[in-house]
């Protein structure tokens, strides 16, 4: 490419400036980025800004929750209806334990019959302390078993976190470190034989309550 | 009369949050959601990975919010933590992941089908192109040539070198020279 084309596209020649022979590659570049800009969104999706303050973390939202009483918390916890927190840190543990029990009908998987009309999705907390990891995904029977739903370490803490919409029902999963260590929850409250010598974590999402 | 929170500076908001004002994030969130976003699909060329990558940025920031040095150009802080995010991605992801991704050039409704084929196909293309540049090429090409922004703006806002930048806009459109050829 010639050096007189890439100053005229770095700004730093006019058109006319530039030899005859380039002002129609120039002009072709015009076109493709033109084209370029055109092909993206504008604005973000309407859904983003409650994503994002839906997901925003506890220990800023709700500063108080610290000195709750630790059922209290169980008990907050489960009247939010789209978070579901697997594996959660170490001091959030009881609690998350304690509201899946709760959110289960005895224990039991939802019944085809018990999902919501509406194909309603549960948010579900991934999260998994590897402080060694560059990075690290969760892969499932929800995702083809494909590590491509990637947790993010955000303090750099080596505290991996990830949220996932998933659907009221039991799920297998496993983390997959640096794209290739299969690794199992360590937290996980239910596992199975995956037929390969490793287990896999079950997750069991109960379907949401309905306001009647 | 008081200023309603979408009058008030960067940086009085960010006072706000920090000292308790939850809420006020979300007057942050709406302002520079569409740029974040823009940037990450950009990136990405990916719209549902721009909207986990803006939502983990988003949530970076919260939690780090005290040490923003700037609060009056949070806007550009909240960009570079976007920006390292939509790399990261670039770098892990595998060529697989892509594949399964590429589903996303759906028509709008007011979309005639024909045209709108086209447009995906193009997208198609265009992103095909990109993905094999580096993630510095392609942030600095998205940056100089789809963004808009001057290299001193680019300098600013990457904390590089003007050189440096250049050399990877050069660069990229060495390597988009296959792709320019569909454009005679």
């Amino acid at each position: 490419m010639r050096r007189e084309l890439q100053t005229y596209l770095d700004g730093e020649m006019s058109l006319n400036e530039l030899p005859a022979e380039l002002r129609e590659e120039a002009e072709r570049w015009e076109r493709l980025v033109g084209d370029m800009r055109e092909l993206n969104a504008e604005r973000a999706p309407t859904e983003l800004e409650q994503l994002v303050l839906s997901s925003l973390p506890a220990r800023r939202r709700q500063p108080a929750a610290r000195r709750q009483p630790a059922l209290r918390r169980a008990a907050s916890w489960v009247a939010r209806p789209r978070t579901i927190r697997i594996s959660p840190l170490a001091g959030l543990a009881a609690a998350a334990a304690i509201a899946l029990v709760l959110l289960l009908p005895r224990g039991e998987a939802p019944t085809p019959q018990a999902r919501p009309e509406s194909g309603a999705m549960i948010y579900v907390q991934f999260v998994l302390e590897a402080p060694s990891a560059n990075t690290v995904a969760v892969a499932g029977d929800f995702n083809d078993w494909s590590p491509n739903m990637v947790l993010t370490d955000p303090e750099g803490d080596g505290i991996w976190t990830g949220r996932v919409a998933l659907k009221p029902g039991v799920h297998q999963y496993m983390f997959v470190i640096d794209g290739t260590q299969w690794t199992t929850d360590p937290r996980a409250d239910r596992y199975t034989d995956d037929g390969f010598g490793n287990r896999n974590a079950v997750l069991v999402i109960a379907q949401p309550t309905t306001r009647s | 009369m008081t200023a309603g929170a979408s009058e008030q500076s960067d940086g009085t908001v960010v006072r706000a949050v920090l000292n308790g004002n939850e809420g006020a994030y979300a007057v942050l969130v709406r302002r520079y959601q569409d740029t974040l976003y823009r940037h990450a699909e950009r990136m990405t060329g990916q719209p549902d990975e721009a909207m986990d990558i803006v939502q983990a940025s988003f949530v970076k920031g919260y939690q780090s919010l005290e040490t923003c040095r700037d609060a009056e150009r949070v806007g550009a802080w909240f960009f570079r933590i976007t920006a390292n995010q939509c790399k990261d991605y670039l770098k892990n992801r595998r060529r697989k992941d892509v594949k399964l991704a590429e589903v996303d050039s759906l028509p709008s409704e007011n979309d005639d089908p024909e045209e709108s084929a086209q447009r995906g196909e193009l997208k198609d293309r265009i992103n095909e192109a990109l993905d094999r540049l580096s993630p510095d090429e392609r942030e600095a090409f998205v940056l100089k040539h789809i963004e808009g922004l001057s290299y001193h703006e680019m300098s600013d806002t990457l904390d590089a070198s003007i050189p440096a930048l250049k050399m990877r806009v050069h660069r990229a459109r060495e390597s988009l020279q296959e792709l320019l050829e569909e454009y005679r």
